[in-house]
């Protein structure tokens, strides 16, 4: 009766919805107000605290969990971001070919032969620094590898033979992409969106571990864990909770873009 | 003429790169001569002898000119806050990081190579720990396991003080692990396609030690994507270890890099940039012209 659930799971989309549900969730779940001081700080994890409090007596446990969101929405829409461009850039590289393709690969050659938290970091001189600032720049860091992927992958459906039908049937390069090729996509770019998420993650954590984040004081978990450090002696598990949230998204994450990818082939 | 073309593309990309990284940059207002002028109290006047004097005050297209002509005689632009030349920062800092990054791949490679062949060979069970550690260790912040190594050497098992005799030790360790784990996960995806060719069950039926199978006949087709995964982590780090420089203050590229991109210091900036691609290129150029004395069966041939 629930095989289909089951198949759900196993196909990774139930796991991506599921953990999709929990993101939206999990910020108005929080027990206590994650911006304010709700007891002593410092204290050590209790029934009450269940993961302590920090050093200006904040809730841990509902930092955490507006943390996760927080970092997981910002992942997104870099996510997103690096999707648009990266699908579209391919796209036009393709379909236009000739000099547009040798010039797009080798430009995207070029952004990618930086390192992406030093391309991330020299996007921010221009973005600026904030929440929606490092997601801006993480997406845009991310953007070159979406479209080599995208770009391979449309070179090998461009070539089967309904592409050729529908181009033999007069449909126009915009339609042939928007309904014929991009569709037969969708796997790859899924499976790859996720990885991306993934590295978003990281990346925009490690943004805001530097100070990059804005809003001080913010539960962004990469934050949390750069004010944490120095009072690591009497409060660890306000560095030690947030990399573990983390590290738990991230592998998470990766677990459903196993299953995704795993459909894809 | 393989290495011919290569080289030229190689160039190209490392130019594309500055050129971009030039336009971005500029697609900003102000710039860290006005931020700190302005801050002094300096007038405008002041500002614009300033700016004139480090010809920032040209058309973009004839600054770009001269950035370019300046780069192919390796001239990088002087900072804008100090007057040295960016060439001068950038191979002082490019040292430190080498250092850091060499050594962190001297532990990464070794630890890699073992855990994704352990992993890979035992392939049946999802569940053996050198597989759930390859994932945890792909999946662990660096900075993270940077704060929890440090808080554990200080407070729980006290032998920091032992280790400031070689302060790169700790540091290049935690790079390593993760470093270990990206080559990890390649090396467990090459094994684990390689374990079930016949030959590999030939060797077997031979009688030949596990060992000598591993290594030998395993390993060995799948080296290629390993060497290239471990160019392209090295590239990264030669980069810039941005988090663990900061985290262990240690000199370098990475928190050079973050102090310029704060202070909108954008020849410093781009300098980096230009040289983070230019070592990516050559680390590939140089791994893809050993991929045939690593694998006998690539052939140079376009």
């Amino acid at each position: 009766m629930f095989a289909w659930l089951s198949n759900l799971w196993h196909s990774g989309w139930g796991m991506a919805a599921a953990a999709m549900l929990a993101v939206l969730l999990l910020g108005a779940l929080a027990p206590h107000d994650p911006m304010h001081a709700v007891s002593q700080p410092e204290q050590s994890p209790s029934l009450l605290f269940p993961f302590g409090t920090d050093m200006l007596g904040r809730d841990m446990l509902s930092r955490i969990m507006v943390g996760i969101q927080r970092t997981a929405l910002s992942a997104i829409a870099a996510t997103l971001l690096a999707l648009a461009i990266g699908i579209s850039l391919g796209a036009v590289a393709l379909a236009f070919g000739g000099f547009v393709d040798i010039g797009m690969l080798a430009s995207l050659n070029a952004w990618l032969a930086i390192p992406p938290l030093i391309l991330a970091l020299a996007l921010i001189t221009i973005t600026g620094s904030g929440f929606l600032q490092i997601a801006v720049a993480t997406g845009l860091a991310f953007c070159a590898p979406v479209a080599f992927v995208v770009r391979a992958g449309a070179l090998e459906v461009r070539s089967r033979l309904f592409v050729m039908a529908g181009r033999a049937s007069g449909a126009s390069t915009v339609r042939l992409w928007w309904s014929h090729i991009l569709p037969n996509l969708y796997p790859l770019i899924a499976s790859y969106g996720i990885v991306i998420f993934s590295y978003s993650i990281l990346g925009n954590a490690a943004l805001q571990f530097l100070g990059l984040g804005g809003e001080p004081g913010a539960p962004d978990l990469g934050a949390m864990m750069s004010e944490g450090r120095f009072y690591m002696r009497a409060a660890p598990w306000s560095v030690i909770a947030p990399g573990v949230a983390l590290t738990l998204i991230i592998l998470i994450a990766n677990a459903i873009a196993r299953r995704v990818g795993r459909g894809a082939h | 003429m393989w290495a011919l073309r290569r080289a030229t593309a190689g160039i190209v990309t490392v130019l594309l790169a500055a050129s971009f990284s030039f336009f971005l940059l500029r697609a900003v207002p102000g710039n860290a001569v006005r931020a700190v002028l302005l801050e002094s109290g300096a007038g405008q006047s002041a500002i614009a002898a300033r700016e004139a004097a480090l010809g920032l005050n040209q058309p973009l297209l004839s600054q770009y000119a001269n950035y370019m002509s300046g780069l192919l005689r390796a001239d990088l632009g002087v900072s804008l806050l100090t007057g040295q030349p960016v060439a001068e920062i950038v191979s002082a800092q490019a040292s430190f990081t080498l250092q850091l990054a060499f050594t962190a791949l001297l532990i990464g490679l070794p630890l890699g190579l073992i855990l994704g062949l352990l992993g890979g060979i035992s392939a049946r069970s999802v569940f053996t720990p050198f597989r759930v550690l390859v994932a945890l260790l792909l999946a662990l912040p660096t900075y993270w396991l940077g704060i929890l190594a440090l808080y554990l050497l200080t407070f729980v098992i006290p032998i920091r003080e032992s280790l400031v005799s070689a302060p790169i030790l700790l540091p290049a360790a935690v790079l390593g692990l993760s470093v270990a784990g990206s080559i990890g996960r390649v090396t467990q995806g090459q094994v684990e396609s390689t374990a079930g060719e016949n030959f590999v069950v030939q060797a077997r039926a031979k009688g030949l030690p596990e060992g000598d199978i591993a290594v030998k006949y395993i390993l060995r087709p799948g080296l290629v994507p390993i060497a290239a995964s471990a160019v392209l982590q090295f590239g990264f780090l030669a980069g810039g270890v941005v988090m663990t420089e900061i985290l262990f203050s240690r000199p370098g590229l990475g928190r050079t890099m973050l102090d310029a991109v704060l202070r909108q210091d954008f020849p410093v900036v781009q300098g980096i940039v230009v040289w983070t691609a230019a070592i990516l290129v050559a680390a590939n150029f140089l791994m893809e012209a050993a991929y045939s004395w690593i694998d006998p069966r690539v052939r140079l041939v376009e």
